[in-house]
C-alpha cells in the first residue's frame, strides 16, 4: 500500500471498499483473549471455595486453621498483583474500546462487591454470608455474560447465565454448601472457558 | 450525480489510517506501520497531513529511552470518515441502480 504524494493517485471507490474492509480486520484482530486471566481466577476462587469447604468440615488446630485462612487470602493477593502486571505487560501497541470497557465492567464489579458488604452491615448491621455469597455470585455473573457479549464468546455468556443460576440455587444452601456450589460455578464460568480460549489464542 | 469524496481521505494510506483509528481509541505508531504496509517516512507524511486538517491528534512521547508516537481520531475525523463511507456507498447504490 505504498503512496507518495507526488505520484497521481489511482485508487477507486471498489479499492476503498476494500481498503476499509482490511483495516476492519485489523481492529477486529485485537478482540482475541488468551484466556490467561480467567483460567487465574477460575483456578484461584476454586481452590479458595474448596479450601474454605475443607475448613469448614476438617477439625484443625487453631493455628493451622489461620494459616489455611491466610493462605487464601495470600492467593488473592498475588492473582491480584499478577492480573495487574500481565495487564501491563501485554499492553498492546493498540488501546481499544474493547478493553477500556471490560476494565470498567470489572472494575465496577469490585466496586460492587465492597458496596453490597457496606450496605448489607448499614442495614443489618452484621454481614451474613449465607446472603453476601448469592449477592457476589450475581454481581460476578453478570459481569461475566457482559464480558462474554463484548468479547462476542458465547461460552463465556453461557457460563456467566448458569453462574446467575448457581447464585439463586445457593440462597437455598447452608453457606458451607454454597462453597462447593461457588467452587463448581467458577469452573463452568471461567476454569473451562480459560482454558478454552488459550487453546484457541493466536500462537 | 455524485457526491464528491473527501480528497484527503480519498488516498489508500490515509484512507486505511483513518479506517484503523475509528474502530480503536489509540494505536501506536509501530502498530499502524505493521498492518498499513507502507514506508516510514510514507506513514509519518499522511500522518501530518490528517493532523494538519484536524482529523487526528498525535501524542508524542517516551516509552523507557524510546520515542512513542500514538495517534488518535478526533471527531471531525470521525465526522468526514462517516461522510466518505456514506458517499462511496451511495455511489455503490447508484451504480446498481444503473446496471
Amino acid at each position: 500500500m505504498h503512496n507518495n504524494e507526488s505520484k497521481p493517485e489511482t485508487f477507486d471507490e471498489q479499492q476503498s471498499i476494500q481498503v476499509i474492509r482490511e483495516m476492519i480486520q485489523v481492529s477486529q484482530k485485537k478482540l482475541k483473549n488468551d484466556g490467561i486471566l480467567f483460567i487465574l481466577w477460575g483456578w484461584v476462587m476454586f481452590c479458595v471455595y474448596v479450601g474454605s469447604y475443607i475448613l469448614s468440615r476438617a477439625v484443625l488446630s487453631h493455628s493451622l486453621r489461620n494459616v489455611l485462612n491466610y493462605s487464601g487470602y495470600l492467593l488473592g493477593i498475588l492473582a491480584l498483583a499478577f492480573t495487574v502486571y500481565y495487564i501491563l505487560k501485554h499492553q498492546k501497541r493498540v488501546q481499544t474500546y474493547i478493553g477500556i470497557s471490560l476494565r470498567y465492567v470489572w472494575i465496577s464489579m469490585a466496586v460492587g462487591l465492597i458496596l453490597v458488604n457496606l450496605i448489607q452491615f448499614n442495614v443489618l448491621h452484621k454481614i451474613i454470608f449465607e446472603l453476601q455469597q448469592p449477592i457476589f455470585m450475581v454481581l460476578i455473573a453478570f459481569a461475566t455474560v457482559i464480558t462474554g457479549g463484548i468479547l462476542r464468546y458465547n461460552m463465556i455468556i453461557i457460563g456467566g447465565i448458569i453462574f446467575g443460576i448457581l447464585a439463586y440455587g445457593c440462597s437455598f444452601l447452608s453457606l458451607q454448601n454454597q462453597m462447593l456450589v461457588e467452587a463448581l460455578a467458577w469452573i463452568i464460568a471461567f476454569i473451562i472457558p480459560g482454558h478454552i480460549l488459550y487453546a484457541k489464542r493466536d500462537k | 450525480m455524485f457526491q464528491e469524496l473527501d480528497p484527503l481521505l480519498h488516498s489508500q494510506v490515509r484512507l486505511a489510517i483513518v479506517s484503523v483509528l475509528v474502530g480503536v481509541k489509540k494505536a501506536e505508531f509501530s502498530f499502524l506501520l505493521e498492518n498499513i504496509n507502507t514506508t516510514k517516512g510514507n506513514l509519518s507524511f499522511q500522518l501530518s497531513k490528517l493532523k494538519d486538517a484536524g482529523y487526528i491528534e498525535i501524542n508524542k512521547s517516551f516509552r523507557g529511552n524510546y520515542p512513542l508516537t500514538t495517534c488518535e481520531i478526533t471527531k471531525k475525523g470521525i465526522d468526514a470518515y462517516e461522510r466518505y463511507v456514506e458517499t462511496i456507498a451511495d455511489y455503490f447504490k447508484k451504480s446498481q441502480k444503473n446496471k
